[in-house]
């Protein structure tokens, strides 16, 4: 079994990982039956290998085509061998058939509509108050006396 | 393994199954030669640790097949309430019987296959000429059609349930298919009749229902509806109308001086010589009789024409200026309420907008109706009365009417100023119950938004910035309308977009997508994922992933 040792720089949802090779294909068995989404590995120890595992957190085992996460409980047998034990990272492992997938999208960084309202903006408790003014008021020095007469007025 | 079935899933449901770790062997039909007659029981002791039953699950009423399944259900399951299903049930809905389905005229007997998934339950009929037992201990079949509401029980995947009751019914969908999977048709009616078998009566099978009734039987069933709406957006112009006919203006009885100072100074001299009072008096009673009013109103009119003044046969030698119009548009103009934002944070409630109006006071307005939009202030003053109405429009279109008067009486005799102070009173004493009433005053409000209007303060108290403002009221207010805007300061972290995303709600490939991204509702397919992957990418895709 050929197991490639990295550092992930990346978080744990991200897709495309950053990572930075540690160990080339290294060679180990499982230590049981192999479970592929929890393998568990037995690596032929060196303290050289060792230190380089203790810098790794992440690996990939060519024979299962999966990535996965490394757990940091490293153990050394008889000085002979680590015990290495991962958990799958499904979305590396199987980022081209999750990208083919179409689905609704809840959010989004790029791909959004600021007019639907889901609550989830925080809004301060002192609000922003403006007053606009309109461009025409009443000017009261210009006002208008009306006499409003009756009784047979002559006006022409 | 049943681990998520729970009292909140099954309330108000009935459902029947029936759980062994040994193959599963169904009903009527002789049993196929290597067929056990039997169940080992101790084969329910990894169903009882695997299985992890809560108190309240517990509880629930149990109905079993036999003595021997109702000590098991109590001893080694710690059930509370073990029926015989005997006891309770009438013999022919009793669902462990012969299956047989009239196919075509002929009875054939059959089993059920199901298919469990989130978008229901799918009920495949199998036909046969010969018993097809055992089952593969991973399927789950059978449906009673009194238990027929099984679209929640998608929990049910392990390999260790399996679910008999059925016999004659249908399902939410049933299909007949044969051997090779293509689909029967001509299927008339089920049949149930035959009692089953040795080796039927060992089987462990449970079949519960929920304690208590739907209170809400008396409801008729959920009924599909909707759809069919016409998306018509159009909307009818509501123009500014037209000035209407002047009735008051001047005539042979009536006429509208609007006369300078120096020449209102000059009338009231000449008023009060003795010519014109013993004139005036053939006709009227005093002065005051043939003058209808004396007021000012807050604008200048332009076009006018000039006479020698004259009242009730009464000529002077003041040349005075009158009018023959009587109604006088102002236009206070327009402002555009440009998006602050650009998001629903500008609309209502989180952003409201009070609305204040000369001579009469502040009035809320309907968030959504004027965001992005140009609102225009109108006001049409009847020269006759000083009342007016004003038209608040958007997008030159009418959505807001409010009344009130604007002008200022100046009393020609005692009677006259008693009148005019009795209305000022008044008009004082409304404001006040306005006031009291909806917490803001809004004199007037004919509008189609102008209730709406009333509630988008948010859920902060909604304070009053005016009473009524007329006649000498306004002319001591603020005589520009404005707007006071309250919006919300939205606090936004640095590169939020990139932790938390914004709203969506769209459907896309993923592939289509970079950033982060949370997803609402999919169906992974055409993978060869492992099932418990496919969990796992669904649950980190509705948590939110880096694409």
């Amino acid at each position: 079994m050929t197991v490639n040792f990295y550092k992930n720089n990346s978080e744990r949802e991200k897709m495309d990982k950053d990572l930075t090779e540690t160990i080339a294909n290294l060679e180990g068995v499982t230590k049981a039956e192999l479970d592929i989404l929890r393998p568990v590995l037995l690596l032929q120890y060196t303290p050289e290998t060792y230190a380089l595992l203790l810098d790794s957190n992440y690996f990939y085992i060519a024979e299962t085509s999966r990535y996965y996460f490394m757990n940091k409980d490293l153990t050394i047998q008889n000085n002979q061998l680590i015990i290495v034990s991962g958990i799958v990272d499904p979305l590396t492992s199987h980022s081209d058939t999750i990208r083919a997938q179409t689905a609704i999208i809840q959010r989004q960084e790029n791909s959004y509509n600021l007019y639907l309202d889901d609550g989830v903006f925080k809004i301060y408790q002192n609000p922003i108050i403006q007053q606009k003014t309109f461009p025409k008021g009443f000017n009261l020095n210009n006002y208008t006396y009306v006499l409003y007469t009756t009784g047979h007025n002559k006006i022409s | 393994m049943l681990k998520h079935l729970t009292v909140e899933n099954i309330e108000g449901r009935r459902f029947s199954i029936a759980y062994s770790t040994q193959n599963f062997y169904s009903t009527g039909v002789p049993l196929s030669d290597n067929a056990p007659t039997s169940l080992d029981p101790s084969s329910f002791s990894e169903l009882a640790s695997d299985y992890p039953l809560s108190a309240e699950f517990r509880n629930i009423t149990y109905y079993v097949l036999t003595e021997s399944s109702k000590e098991n259900a109590i001893n080694r399951l710690g059930f509370t309430d073990v029926r015989l299903i005997y006891d309770d049930f009438p013999a022919d809905t009793f669902p462990l019987k012969e299956s047989k389905v009239l196919i075509n005229g002929v009875w054939t007997p059959f089993y059920f296959e199901t298919n469990v998934s989130n978008d229901g339950l799918l009920v495949s009929i199998v036909a046969h000429d010969k018993p097809q037992y055992p089952f593969n201990s991973g399927s789950f079949i059978g449906i009673n059609a009194r238990y027929s509401n099984l679209q929640s029980f998608s929990y049910v995947m392990g390999c260790l349930i399996n679910m008999v009751s059925a016999v004659y019914s249908i399902a939410p969908t049933c299909v007949l298919v044969d051997a090779a999977g293509a689909t029967i048709g001509g299927i008339s009616r089920f049949h149930y009749s035959a009692p089953h078998y040795v080796g039927v009566e060992n089987i462990y099978t449970w079949f519960f229902e929920s304690r208590d009734n739907n209170p809400y039987d008396g409801v008729p069933d959920s009924s599909e509806d909707g759809g069919g709406g016409t998306y018509d957006n159009d909307s009818d112009p509501i123009p500014l109308p037209e000035m209407p006919p002047t009735l008051n203006g001047s005539n042979s009885f009536t006429t509208l001086w609007i006369p300078t100072t120096a020449q209102l100074n000059a009338i009231g001299e000449w008023f009060w010589t003795d010519d014109i009072l013993t004139n005036i008096k053939k006709l009227f009673a005093d002065i005051v009789s043939a003058v209808l009013s004396l007021h000012s109103i807050p604008i200048t009119i332009d076009e006018f024409n000039t006479a020698i003044f004259n009242v009730a046969g009464a000529t002077s030698t003041i040349e005075c200026r009158y009018i023959t119009n009587q109604f006088y548009d102002f236009d206070c103009g327009s402002l555009t309420i440009e998006k602050y934002y650009g998001s629903a944070l500008d609309q209502s409630p989180h952003t409201s907008y009070l609305l204040y109006l000369p001579f009469v006071g502040s009035v809320s307005i309907d968030t959504d109706e004027i965001v992005g939009k140009t609102i225009s202030i109108r006001y049409r003053i009847d020269v006759v009365t000083g009342g007016f109405i004003c038209y608040v429009l958007i997008n030159n279109n009418v959505f807001y009417t409010y009344t009130g008067s604007c002008s200022i009486s100046i009393p020609i005799s005692s009677a006259n100023y008693g009148d005019m102070l009795l209305r000022l009173l008044g008009n004082a004493a409304d404001s006040v119950s306005l006031v009291a009433k909806n917490g803001l005053s809004a004199p007037v409000a004919i509008g189609a938004g102008a209730q709406l209007a009333l509630n988008v303060m948010n859920a902060k108290p909604s304070i009053s910035h005016s009473g009524t403002l007329s006649e000498a009221y306004g002319w001591l207010g603020v005589t520009t309308p404005y707007l006071v805007i309250k919006r919300p300061r939205l606090s936004m972290p640095k590169n939020y977009q990139a932790f938390g995303g914004f709203p969506s709600n769209m459907t896309a490939k993923l592939g289509d997508l970079k950033g982060f991204t949370v997803v609402e509702q999919i169906h992974i397919e055409n993978t060869n994922l492992l099932e418990e992957e496919i969990q796992m990418v669904e649950n980190l895709l509705k948590a939110g992933v880096i694409l």
